[in-house]
């Protein structure tokens, strides 16, 4: 198999700043900004605004999402709108905002509701991207369920001729600060990832191989993955090398309970990634994949889950192997922990840890 | 690749997970007197329609497993030759399950897939036949997979088509593709189903007509015993179809499927299994709620469990040693070896902390004896004497009891009269609780592990198998490293010391305590309102006062008028929305009672939140708290202000 985005490429901070800087007058960009209570969601558009303002067509969309009344994120309604003052001081007051409901009628509900998909659809016409010559969206401050969505949603609406870029401002550690609150009992197919194709009786027999893609501090929502997906074949994705390099080893140390005792994880079916090149990774992924297929295939039909603990960049190469195993006929499927929100560790943010990274998806050359 | 994975720790096992294990590992693991609790469920004359309603972990899908026809072929196959299947076999055999061949066709479903998202996909007119439509194409391939299991043959086209079928439903019947056999229906189902699910995933985006109309769920009419053959032949006297997480599926559509099962009166028995969330404000919070089942009954399997005590407790001994045997360790055959025998407090390592206690006792007994300070001397003096210097703490504690329920805490005039060792004596026979309570505050008090031995931790149970398990998990890696670790390797020693097995249960109880702010949103309020009730208990407690309330107020009680009044006015809807999820998730065990001439709803702290909070594990005392209280004091936790 050929992956379909083979030739994307990564570029990292002043790379990135030179990338753009080089663009003629007439290249016009859009570029998606999530609002949120991160402190890293100003980076990108900040750094690449104030190196190259002047040389660059670019127009600002506002993406906020409402996660629900009871959302424990809700805390943090001063942190989002310091976010907002420090970028509006740059880009101005009257940027286009699009609000997105993350949940549905009923407010009692603990999971993010699917009409997220429903809402980007509705909200996100075609029309807004058709005259761009390039669409970006930030994810630095998006929760994972959105940007899911919303990266499958554009990269299914561009044409041959527009390009396609994620921006994240990254550091694997702070990441390992925010962590989740109300979770879900169960985790469940991802919404918008053919959450119920994945789930049908009739291929309830299939051979299924897991690929979680491990992070820190995610060993409930482990266990609740392994439990809904009951793989026959664990293939867990080890972030090496990272910004720390004894993340690894740590990940290792903290899950090796779990990994042994409860998921009798085999040692050789350990996957190690960059932390920093989602574009290998998301290479690996597919290999592995086509690997198992061809090996299962006088067993029976085999099913892809992967699941998404990991840093935004580890977790990207996840998404990229699942839209592209999806298009070439695997049945695949993200499984996931809902959760009501976030809970972050403001004091260990460190800015000179983060790095800013631009994932530029492309079938052709760059 | 599946099969038997050997788990180095078989505690670690979650009971919910070995409803997915191989059937070996099932039979294993899986202790068959948890079925006598629903014998008269398995009718083959008077169909039903029956609730299993439980905590998580409390057994119910297990037992659901336990009819699956995977398991049952098993259970043919070794028929009584297995130690370990043997009662499960029996049991069968005797409620008409099997004979020499399967006598049940079991159907499964889970309703945890997503259905309850239609409702938000689908505009509403559409989502009813959606719906039903869904879970009928899922129903037919479930119970084709079943019947081939059943007749003992591969699931492929040939064997299908040798399932026929008497009559097909109405509905059905219009369409040309469903012929009378299985082969055609399977085709039919397996279509339907992608085609919606690729419907369901497009966002609205593609189309799906139905090929019939579903307007309820008429593939039950099909798999009743009398209308399915294999090879023209009946082949089982019974069905069973089980919808498994019932309360995954919205409100609507629950009673949607409820009012279609009593209008089909269809010809098998339905089992429902649900958490008990799903049995709504006021049933959750007292069974006086529970209007409107009059067509079918309820099982709550956390109560069934609780009134069978004694049985429930003698499960897990077997269930714990079914596990160790699993693990498979040379010299290691039931969980009590993991367990060191040796008493704390007739332990030589803790001389020092009884002694000091001892003296410390004497000193309150004094000070609790009204001015006349040889008022116990001679009680004293009889306790000194005893050699067993465990019984010499606990008695010692207990005058200490004593004194202190009996002192009026004020200086009497007159001298009061010397307490005699026979009045000691009647006092302690007297109590039904012996000693437990004096052991319980002379180790709490002076640093002495209390929470150790397999009785502490069947108590620390609270009913709930998957809670035994996490318990137990800890204390079993303890025992085989130091198995591991041990010297003579001749003579392995599993023993956990009594101070390791409480510092493994106060981990496991930490684990849970943190996990209430992972699990919920207003996890800090649920703990600060736990808390609350833990202050007030360990108020309580250190009265050391309460020796027939088990040492300490470990819940509280609201009338059954109260309960009305919180489930209907909206004033209490966030008590109401606290005590449920309390409730639900089982940081309470709740009790009914008579007493006083009034009806009481008594919510105990779960026992690991006692274990916690050094508190007794006995169910004793209990504080009324009427719903103003209950009001107030969640104001004071900040749950108001977080609504």
């Amino acid at each position: 198999m050929k992956c379909k985005w083979e030739n994307s490429v990564t570029l990292i901070d002043d790379s990135i700043i030179n990338h753009f800087c080089e663009q003629k007058k007439e290249y016009k960009i859009i570029y998606f900004l999530g609002v949120g209570f991160d402190p890293r969601m100003n980076n990108g558009l900040n750094s690449i605004l104030s190196h190259c303002s002047d040389k660059i067509n670019m127009d600002i969309i506002f993406i906020r999402y409402n996660e629900g009344a009871n959302s424990i994120s809700k805390k943090y309604h001063k942190e989002v709108k310091e976010n907002i003052a420090e970028i509006e001081c740059i880009v101005g007051k009257n940027i286009k905002t699009i609000e997105l409901n993350m949940r549905g009628a009923n407010e009692d509900e603990t999971r993010p509701s699917p009409i997220i998909m429903k809402e980007i659809i509705k909200k996100i016409k075609k029309d807004y991207i058709t005259n761009y010559d390039e669409i970006i969206v930030d994810i630095s401050a998006m929760p994972q369920i959105l940007y899911f969505n919303l990266i499958q949603y554009l990269l299914s609406k561009i044409n041959d001729s527009q390009n396609f870029g994620i921006i994240t401002c990254e550091s694997s550690g702070f990441d390992d600060n925010i962590k989740i609150s109300g979770e879900n009992e169960t985790a469940n197919f991802l919404c918008g990832f053919d959450m119920f194709s994945a789930d049908m009786e009739s291929n309830s027999q299939d051979l299924k191989v897991w690929i979680p893609m491990l992070g820190k501090n995610a060993s409930s929502s482990l266990e609740k993955i392994f439990r809904f997906v009951v793989p026959d074949e664990i293939c867990p994705v080890l972030p090496f090398p990272s910004q720390n390099a004894r993340r690894c080893d740590d990940i290792l140390l903290e899950y090796r309970e779990i990994l042994t005792n409860q998921f009798s994880v085999d040692r050789k079916n350990l996957i190690y990634a960059s932390e920093f090149d989602p574009i290998q990774t998301y290479i690996r992924l597919c290999n592995t994949s086509e690997y198992y297929k061809k090996s299962f295939s006088i067993l029976g039909q085999t099913k892809f889950i992967f699941s998404v603990e990991s840093s935004k960049l580890m977790n990207l190469s996840a998404l990229l192997a699942f839209l592209d195993l999806k298009s070439n006929d695997f049945s695949t499927g993200i499984a996931i922990v809902d959760n009501a929100g976030y809970e972050m560790n403001k004091e260990a943010y460190n800015a000179c840890n983060c790095n800013l990274y631009y994932v530029r998806i492309q079938e052709k050359l760059f | 690749m599946k099969g038997e994975k050997m788990n180095k720790n078989p505690f670690l096992i979650k009971y919910t997970d070995i409803t997915q294990s191989p059937a070996a590992s099932f039979l294993s693991l899986f202790n068959p007197k948890t079925l006598d609790s629903i014998n008269s469920y398995i009718s083959t004359e008077l169909f039903t329609i029956q609730y299993f309603q439980s905590s998580p972990g409390a057994g119910k899908t297990s037992i659901f497993r336990a009819f699956s026809p995977e398991i049952l072929k098993a259970l043919l196959s070794t028929k009584t030759s297995s130690e370990t299947s043997k009662d499960l076999y029996l049991y069968m055999y005797n409620n008409g399950v099997i004979d020499d061949k399967i006598q049940t066709l079991t159907i499964s479903l889970s309703c945890a897939k997503n259905y309850d998202i239609i409702d938000e996909l689908v505009s509403s007119g559409r989502s009813k036949q959606i719906l039903f439509s869904l879970l009928n194409s899922r129903i037919i391939i479930s119970a084709l997979r079943s019947v081939c299991t059943v007749c003992g043959v591969d699931f492929n086209d040939e064997t299908l088509e040798k399932i026929s079928f008497i009559n097909l439903p109405d509905e059905f019947l219009a369409n040309e593709k469903i012929q009378k056999n299985g082969l055609s229906l399977f085709k039919w189902a397996r279509q339907e189903e992608k085609s919606i699910c690729s419907f369901l995933d497009s966002f609205g985006e593609g189309t799906f007509e139905n090929t019939i109309i579903h307007s309820t769920l008429v593939a039950l009419q099909l798999f009743s015993p009398q209308n399915i053959l294999y090879n023209d032949e009946p082949f089982v006297s019974n069905t069973i179809i089980i919808f498994d997480d019932f309360h995954k599926l919205s409100v609507e559509q629950r009673n949607r499927i409820n009012n279609s099962l009593c209008l089909l009166r269809p010809q098998l028995n339905v089992w429902i299994g649900q958490r008990l969330d799903a049995l709504g404000n006021h049933a959750l919070i007292s069974s006086d709620g529970m209007d409107g089942r009059e067509y079918n009954s309820s099982v709550i399997l956390d109560d069934s469990w609780s009134k069978q005590n004694s049985h429930f407790h003698s499960w897990l001994q077997n269930i714990a040693d079914r596990r160790v045997k699993m693990a498979n360790i040379d010299g290691l055959t039931e969980f009590n070896s993991c367990l060191d025998t040796l008493r704390p407090l007739s332990d030589k390592n803790y001389i020092k902390n009884i002694e000091k206690g001892i003296k410390e006792c004497i000193k309150n007994i004094k000070d609790y004896s009204n001015g006349n300070s040889f008022k116990y001397d001679d009680v004293i003096n009889f306790i000194t004497q005893k050699a067993d210097i465990e019984e010499r703490a606990k008695l010692m504690m207990e005058l200490e009891i004593f004194a202190r329920v009996n002192s009026n805490d004020q200086f009497e005039l007159c001298i009061e009269p010397t307490v005699t060792i026979d009045e000691f004596k009647n006092y302690i026979e007297k109590k039904d609780s012996g000693l437990l309570v004096a052991e319980y505050y002379f180790s709490i008090r002076n640093g002495i592990p209390y929470y150790y031995g397999f009785e502490k931790l069947k108590k620390l149970s609270s009913y709930n198998i998957e809670q035994f398990l996490s318990f137990c998990s800890n204390i079993f890696d303890l025992s085989i490293t130091k198995s591991l670790s041990s010297k003579n390797r001749s003579n392995l020693s599993f023993a956990v010391s009594a101070k390791e097995q409480e510092l493994a249960i106060k981990t496991t109880s930490e684990k849970r305590w943190n996990d209430i702010l992972r699990r919920f949103e207003q996890g800090e309020q649920i703990q600060n309102f736990l808390m609350h009730i833990v202050n007030m208990s360990i108020e309580s407690r250190d009265k050391y006062r309460n020796s027939y309330s088990g040492g300490a107020i470990t819940g509280i009680a609201i009338t059954q008028e109260d309960c009305r009044k919180i489930v209907k006015s909206e004033k209490y809807k966030t008590v109401l929305q606290l005590l449920n999820c309390c409730i639900s998730a089982r940081y309470f065990e709740k009790k009914e009672v008579e007493q006083g001439g009034k009806s009481w709803v008594v919510l105990y702290l779960n026992r690991w939140i006692c274990a916690k909070f050094n508190l007794p594990l006995s169910y004793g005392g209990w504080k009324s708290f009427n719903a103003d209280k209950l009001y107030d004091v969640l104001k004071t936790t900040d749950w108001e202000n977080d609504q």
